[in-house]
């Protein structure tokens, strides 16, 4: 092993000796962008129109069609004015790409978090109803079973953010659904009995 | 100050503006990779404002998820979506004022931006005093605090404290954010009138532009997330 | 310039000078020293915690239930107790006008006679001292036993505190958390990025020092402050909701200081930031003239991909842990199922931070074990670009899989999601250690300390690497879920992973930054017993875990008491082996060999700097001229050709069949 050939001085063949002066490198390349001034006004002007249209939007009657889709306006509306600001006011077209870059990655990471995370939200109470009538964790479709044996397979969306009855809670939805209702009393009609064969039907 | 002429290089180089002898530090090649790097780094942070400011976008999303019926009723009844309007409008004019300083930087002509920068600043004081008067010390007189602390008299709806969580969280994060704002600026100002920044150094004053920018921002989405709909 | 030829952290005229020198410091070097020197005293602090709740679970906490022979006072033939001094004297008890007082069978009232202190006395006037005891006897004479139930194996106890006492339990607790708490947010994750990143990220690109030196300082002392936080919570009482601070049982503890805790790791948070934010910028602009994205060291690359989460996804945890402290201190609700909010919202910003932080201190690991094994194998690593681009591809896919934690608190939907997506992770990983292994293949390896540690490395992370895909497949996970298999895996993946790969790095660029030499055999003597201790520790966990031992109780059945009493065991052989490392360091600071510019044959730019370096790193600015693993075009800097042959170009085509 060379362990111990220490050439500390030598060994410069990599480094060649630069004359390195640290005021001497080129200055010119640094080319200043003047921001301009009418564009910048036109962006504000804009600006202030979206600000209009939003509160228009959103406070007009006519403008009412559901809570969310006004939601989704607004925020449609509030990205451009971001957009807008960012493209100009933030000098993001006249910079290098890689700032873009950036704001796209951190914009990302935004949607990643809220959109998953309201996915869970979402579907926490997003359960299954077995043949049995029974409410177990897992899937999100419905069977029935009508008196023939023949199979009805629905949508069995019992969240409050799909509802129809918005703030109710699941069990309050199940029960208040007509298809429920008869359910219900079945099988506390049941109680009184001991096994579980809801499907036998006679007793 | 004495109105005598100028007689020698050395009086010369003391009447020129501190900007105009910029040197860049030491361990960057050259001012221009300076300049880069430096407003590359502030959007890397402007990335983490942005991100941060998402946890409470989650959570606005996640109460009009779970608690969509209080949700729009608590915003319309109790925030004034006009003093929203009006601060947004102060804001944008802000933002406008503070691009244009930079402009006047870059043009060497620094009383100008001067005066930008103090409309800018104007502008948000502004804002954080109609924020404190004319909503925090209400809401504070109503009880309208936020969760445990939430007693109003008349409550619309079963979850409106959370919802008053949410505004009370974010628009302080926000109000915080202008207040630094406020300080920088000011910063900003005081050597803009010493000279400091001028055409060869204006990176400073350029990416308080870009942290102004971004709270400007965040306010386009807040106001209407809280106020409007 | 005269900084020009001496060591960065040669000593000023004076003692102060030299202490403000350090103090106000803006060289990057000095900075990575100042955190090695807080993230060793973190991984101490840590590491007597892990100690102290070994030893509590070297025996079950049981109840014995034991029959004693019951004992009363001993009385004298007058009926009167019987003291240490004599039996005590009865007095009658008399009224304010010296009358007898009487009780009511018109009997003079008799009690003991007590001195002026209110202590019994005897005839002398001497106090009686403790009373003497006599086994009880029944009517019979027969002795008379009673049950007593004692507590075993309780190591702390009869501590109490103003919330009342605090049993064996809650010092257990208190002692995992502080344990997780410190080795997370104060070592791991600062360990390799902020200590050996910052010493080497600027050299190993040529660079005078990072982007930002200021604001490098200013992380520095973030650290400090974040630090003070986690100290004054622990003295304060410490915290015993876990390092992940669940809510709603860390929102409703009055335990401990959980407040300052939270807070610290918000502000320890700022720190990572600043960190990334400057080694992205510091590797986008001042990579040297001729070093392109794929002239980087792996090192560098993982750097890189770190500093990316870092700045992604440390926010999120920041206003997370902001919420909780709003949560405790104004009761703002939103986590608080009492108000109407969701613990498992707050479970989503969690781990949103903290999956990802966990490639935070992998992937640090990573791009040394690279450097590791490229250097002490003498040879090109195989799969260069594959190396770098998987990296990168763990820090994307890092934001895709938190949901894997939650895998009992979420929605089914969501979960199937996350556990598919938890499966991709596998990819990038085992390409690295396809790739090392194959570097290995007909490598001319020495065995030197930092090379034992890499080969340790990718023994420990592929146990750590395949006992995940069970924790990420649903059905076994509901099984495996809180259980010691899921402590043994991530011990598995950040102490076999990331604190071996740290100790390597260590190792490997000790004699770089202190330009003193250790003692190879002492060194690898300790590495070695590191990995058995570390192996016998955490092995064992696995059968306890699959076993169905769960995780944070100070206490388990009989059947497991064998197990934990191995891995008790090797966790005092582990700490055994790092004071051995602490002491071959101490030697080595004291009176090591002169370390030479590049006694491993490295071919990165740190190897052409001085050991230790000169201030702004080179004495000129270096110039690129061949790749970082080039071990088959390149004689390594400082070493002699003839001892390092280098293969001949015909007897390479010869053997690719050209």
């Amino acid at each position: 092993m060379a362990h111990d050939h220490d050439h500390q001085t030598e060994n410069e063949g990599l480094m060649p000796n630069l004359e390195h002066d640290e005021h001497a490198h080129d200055d010119h390349g640094h080319h200043v962008h003047v921001t301009p001034f009418m564009p910048m006004l036109l962006v504000f002007v804009g600006l202030l129109c979206l600000t209009a249209l939003t509160l228009w939007t959103a406070k007009a009657e006519y403008f009412y069609v559901s809570n969310s889709v006004n939601l989704t306006v607004a925020l449609i509306i509030a990205s451009f004015k971001g957009l807008l600001v960012a493209a100009f006011f933030m000098h993001l077209i006249y910079d290098k790409a890689i700032n873009t870059v950036v704001v796209v990655a951190s914009m990302f990471a935004v949607v990643l978090f809220i959109t998953i995370t309201m996915i869970d939200i979402g579907t926490q109470d997003m359960v299954d109803k077995t043949e049995k009538g029974e409410i177990a964790v897992g899937g999100s479709v419905q069977i029935q079973v009508d008196e023939s044996g023949n199979r009805q397979v629905t949508r069995g969306v019992y969240s409050p953010f799909w509802s129809d009855n918005p703030g109710l809670s699941i069990v309050e939805q199940a029960k208040n659904d007509p298809e429920n209702v008869k359910k219900y009393n079945k099988s506390h009609a049941h109680d009184d009995h001991s096994g579980d064969d809801h499907s036998g039907g006679d007793h | 100050m004495t109105t005598a002429p100028i007689s020698s290089g050395a009086e010369l180089a003391a009447k020129r503006e501190p900007h105009e002898d910029y040197v860049h530090q030491h361990h960057w090649r050259n001012a221009a990779d300076e300049a880069e790097a430096a407003k590359f780094g502030m959007w890397l942070f402007l990335a983490t404002e942005v991100l941060l400011f998402s946890g409470f976008f989650c959570a606005y999303a996640w109460g009009r998820m779970t608690h969509y019926g209080t949700w729009r009723e608590a915003s319309h009844a109790y925030l004034d979506w006009k003093i929203g309007a009006v601060n947004t409008v102060v804001l944008l004019l802000s933002s406008f004022t503070i691009v244009m300083a930079i402009r006047e930087l870059q043009l060497a002509r620094k009383w100008r931006a001067f005066v930008y920068l103090g409309i800018t600043n104007l502008c948000a004081i502004f804002f954080l005093v109609a924020k404190i008067a004319l909503e925090y010390l209400p809401k504070l007189q109503d009880k309208k605090l936020p969760g445990a602390n939430f007693w109003y008299y008349n409550p619309h709806g079963t979850h409106d404290h959370l919802f008053m969580s949410v505004y009370w969280i974010s628009t302080a994060t926000h109000g915080v954010h202008v207040l630094i704002g406020v300080l920088v600026i000011s910063w900003a100002m005081y050597w803009t009138a010493r000279g400091r920044y001028g055409p060869k150094n204006f990176m400073f004053v350029e990416n308080t532009g870009l942290y102004w920018h971004i709270v400007d921002v965040i306010w386009i989405f807040l106001f209407p997330m809280l106020y409007l709909v | 310039m005269g900084h020009h030829d001496r060591p960065y952290y040669a000593s000023k005229e004076t003692l102060w000078k030299t202490i403000w020198s350090w103090i106000y410091t803006v060289d990057h070097k000095k900075i990575g020293v100042m955190y090695l020197c807080a993230v060793l005293l973190m991984f101490f602090l840590g590491g007597v915690f892990a100690m102290a709740l070994r030893a509590e679970l070297w025996e079950p906490i049981t109840n014995v239930t034991k029959q004693v022979q019951a004992e009363v006072q001993a009385t004298d033939d007058a009926g009167r107790l019987v003291y240490e001094n004599g039996a005590e004297v009865l007095v009658p008890v008399l009224n304010d006008d010296e009358t007898p007082v009487l009780d009511a069978d018109g009997e003079p009232k008799v009690e003991p006679k007590k001195n002026d202190a209110g202590q019994k006395v005897n005839a002398e006037g001497e106090p009686l001292g403790d009373p003497v005891m006599t086994p009880e006897v029944d009517a019979d004479g027969n002795p008379v036993y009673e049950e007593v139930i004692e507590r075993e194996g309780e190591l702390f106890k009869g501590w109490t505190s103003e919330s009342g006492t605090v049993n064996s339990n809650n010092v257990y607790n208190r002692l995992f958390s502080l344990h997780g708490t410190i080795m997370v947010f104060l070592f791991i994750i600062p360990a390799i990025p902020a200590a050996l990143g910052n010493i080497f990220l600027p050299i190993m690109l040529g660079a005078k020092d990072v982007a930002f030196p200021k604001l490098n300082l200013g992380s520095w002392y973030i650290y400090i402050i974040g630090g003070l936080f986690a100290v004054y919570s622990l003295i304060a009482g410490g915290v015993e909701t876990g390092w992940t601070f669940y809510t709603p049982y860390s929102t409703s503890t009055n335990w401990g200081s959980v407040t300052s805790m939270v807070l610290a790791a918000f502000i320890l948070g700022f720190s990572s930031i600043f960190t990334g934010m400057n080694f992205i910028v510091t590797v986008h602009k001042l990579r040297v003239p001729g070093m392109g994205w794929f002239d980087m060291p792996l090192f560098i690359w993982a750097l890189y991909a770190t500093s990316i989460i870092q700045v992604l996804a440390t926010p999120v945890v920041g206003i997370t842990l902001l919420m909780l402290v709003f949560e405790r201190t104004l009761g703002i609700g939103i986590f608080d199922p009492a108000l109407g909010g969701d613990p498992v919202l707050y479970q989503h910003f969690f781990w949103f931070y903290s999956h990802p932080a966990v490639y935070i201190m992998i992937l640090p690991g990573f791009g040394i074990v690279s450097e590791l094994i490229a250097v002490h194998s003498h040879k090109r690593l195989f799969g260069y670009r594959a190396i770098a681009f998987s990296s990168i591809g763990i820090a994307a896919v890092s934001f895709l899989i938190w949901g894997h934690h939650m895998f009992t608190s979420e929605s089914p939907s969501a979960n199937v999601v996350f556990s598919a997506l938890t499966f991709l992770v596998g990819l990038p990983t085992a390409i690295k250690v396809f790739n090392w292994t194959s570097s290995l293949y007909k490598a001319s390896i020495s065995w030197t300390t930092p090379m034992l540690y890499a080969a340790f490395f990718i023994f420990c992370f592929t146990i750590g690497g395949l006992t995940g895909p069970p924790l990420a497949t649903l059905a076994t996970d509901i099984h495996l879920h809180d259980t010691y298999f899921v402590v043994a895996h991530f011990h598995y993946v950040m102490m076999g992973g990331t604190v071996l790969a740290f100790l390597g790095g260590l190792h490997h660029w000790w004699p770089k930054f202190t330009g003193k030499m250790y003692n190879e055999n002492w060194a690898r003597l300790a590495s070695i017993l590191v990995f058995i201790g570390f192996n016998i520790t955490f092995f064992t966990q696995f059968f306890l875990g699959t076993q169905g031992m769960p995780r944070r109780y100070a206490t388990y059945v009989p059947e497991f008491e064998l197990l934990h009493k191995i891995s008790t065991f090797g966790s005092w052989v582990l700490a055994i082996a790092f004071l051995m490392h602490a002491v071959v360091f101490a030697f080595s600071l004291a009176g090591g060999r002169r370390a030479p510019r590049n006694p491993w044959g490295g071919l990165t730019l740190e190897w052409y700097a001085d050991s230790p370096p000169v201030e702004h790193n080179f004495s000129h600015e270096p110039l690129l001229t061949h790749g970082p693993y080039d071990y088959d075009l390149v004689v390594p800097p400082g070493w002699d050709p003839a001892d390092y042959p280098l293969p001949d170009p015909e007897a390479v085509a010869r053997a690719h069949g050209h």
